[in-house]
């Protein structure tokens, strides 16, 4: 039996046991957030670091993505052109610097700021783009969004689409990429592609808040399909 | 009858009656109806979430698990023992032949399969409204949850440790807090020292890190989108790290007991 002299010593030794071990372990250590660049904090930083006092930086990100989108839905469309739109980069650089993998952010900011009509801030979406590709390596669709950019730049939509469909067959692929997509189709003239977008943005898992634009278009492909036709 | 086989009786009965005197209190109840509320308002969030609202669902249902067990447990184990001494009830249970290390050790045991019992009913709850979500079963869940409930049951064992130094719950509340958040924050202190440019304030950092409990070495949850995880061997290695640790603070918890006892 342990007698109550013998105690301490036990103490210290699975505490020195726990120590090394901790040490031994050190060098396979998964997560690198030093690694991270600087976090943004010039409006959420008590809140976040309050988050990473606990130990729950998956929860800061998310709660930054949900307040990014809270801030878009009242930042657009009204405030387009300077105020509003000008913190939608670092908006949304706070919730990948949180934590880079909730990657749908990269290209959701990214495709409002090159893509939205009124925006044109393409600079900045490959600026966010090429963040979210250093840290996320394996991420290829970051990579094909933002050739995408360089060939709608270019006015080569053929190649923007090309571009885009592997990106959009990804299960993962934010609505926002989904629409831009069928907008090009539209470009084109590939109605029938474009109407079938629609209908799978709205039938995916959040795509309920583009069912009223998606109706609209609908008509719109409709009409200009008949047009096309006669 | 052998010496360790009395002990693990010992331990066992009072382990048995503390999580009994848990689960006929109010207040845990309550807890677990407030778990189930944060389970709820994760859901309620999520649909704000777009794109995400898998993600976001997942990580605030084992969030709130975690954050509810580690308040539960650590509130448990830093008023049990001292209340016990305070009312005299502990001078009951010590009347019997029974080692105080026993007495000690289930305590904590009795608080920890209270707050396991706690913690798998709400991710049951939880489970269930992943699924209404279309979220597919991954081993990493009750990966995240186990190792939730490691970090749980290493940081109510320090606060047990913690109370009994201090003799005051409202203090070892504090120090448990304070050492809770400096064990997630591993990674910023050796950060600072590496860039503060003094050996002494890197040696200062560096030692402080390994002296804390390393709080972030076994959560999972965070490594849930991560590209690459380490092998069985590391983790095995981490698991045993919290092992020990937890021992070393129910070793000097008995110890500590022992003294003002005596």
């Amino acid at each position: 039996m342990i007698e109550a002299r013998t105690l301490p010593a036990l103490a210290a030794a699975f505490w020195f046991l726990a120590v090394a071990g901790r040490v031994l372990l050190e060098p396979g250590r998964p997560q690198p957030p030093h690694g991270l660049p600087r976090m943004v904090v010039e409006r959420y930083g008590l809140q976040d670091t309050a988050f990473l006092a606990g130990g729950y930086r998956r929860l800061a990100a998310d709660t930054a993505w949900v307040q990014f989108l809270l801030y878009l839905a009242g930042a657009l469309p009204d405030d387009l052109a300077d105020d509003g739109i000008a913190s939608l980069r670092p908006m949304a650089l706070r919730v990948t610097r949180l934590d880079p993998t909730l990657a749908t952010t990269y290209i959701f900011a990214a495709g409002i700021l090159a893509w939205r009509p009124g925006v044109n801030r393409v600079q900045e979406a490959a600026d966010v783009l090429r963040e979210g590709i250093a840290l996320n390596p394996g991420r290829w669709d970051l990579a094909a969004t933002l050739a995408a950019i360089g060939y709608r730049e270019a006015g080569q939509m053929e190649k923007v689409a090309s571009e885009l469909e592997p990106v959009v067959r990804r299960p993962d692929c934010p609505a926002v990429i989904k629409s831009i997509l069928a907008s090009t189709y539209e470009s084109l003239g590939r109605y029938r592609e474009a109407a079938d977008l629609w209908v799978a943005i709205v039938e995916s898992p959040g795509g309920e808040g583009y069912r009223d634009r998606a109706e609209r278009k609908l008509a719109v492909l409709a009409r200009k399909a008949r047009e096309a036709r006669q | 009858m052998s010496a360790a086989t009395r002990f693990l009786d010992a331990a066992g009965a009072v382990a048995l009656a503390t999580a009994r005197e848990h689960a006929r209190r109010r207040s845990y109840l309550l807890v677990l109806v407030f778990g189930a509320v944060l389970v709820g308002a994760g859901l309620l969030t999520s649909t704000l979430a777009s794109d995400e609202r898998v993600r976001v669902l997942l990580d605030a249902g084992l969030a709130s698990i975690e954050a509810i067990a580690l308040l539960t447990a650590v509130l448990s184990c830093a008023t049990l023992v001292l209340d016990d001494v305070d009312s005299r009830v502990s001078h009951l249970v010590l009347c019997r032949p029974a080692p105080r290390s026993a007495y000690v050790v289930g305590r904590w045991a009795g608080v920890m399969v209270a707050v396991a019992t706690a913690m798998a009913a709400m991710a049951v709850l939880h489970l269930g409204a992943l699924a209404l979500s279309g979220w597919s079963w991954r081993w990493a869940y009750p990966a995240a949850l186990a190792a939730s409930g490691l970090k749980v049951a290493m940081t109510a064992a320090l606060a047990l440790a913690v109370s009994l130094v201090t003799t005051s719950s409202a203090s070892a509340l504090t120090v448990t807090g304070f050492l809770w958040v400096l064990g997630h924050f591993g990674d910023e202190l050796k950060a600072l020292g590496e860039r503060s440019g003094s050996p002494l304030v890197g040696m200062v950092l560096g030692v402080g890190r390994v002296v804390v409990p390393d709080l972030g070495i076994l959560s999972v949850r965070e490594l849930w989108g991560a590209a690459s995880w380490p092998g069985p061997s590391w983790w095995a290695g981490a698991v045993c790290y919290l092992v020990l640790y937890t021992a070393a603070c129910l070793a000097a918890s008995s110890w500590l007991f022992e003294r003002r006892e005596s």
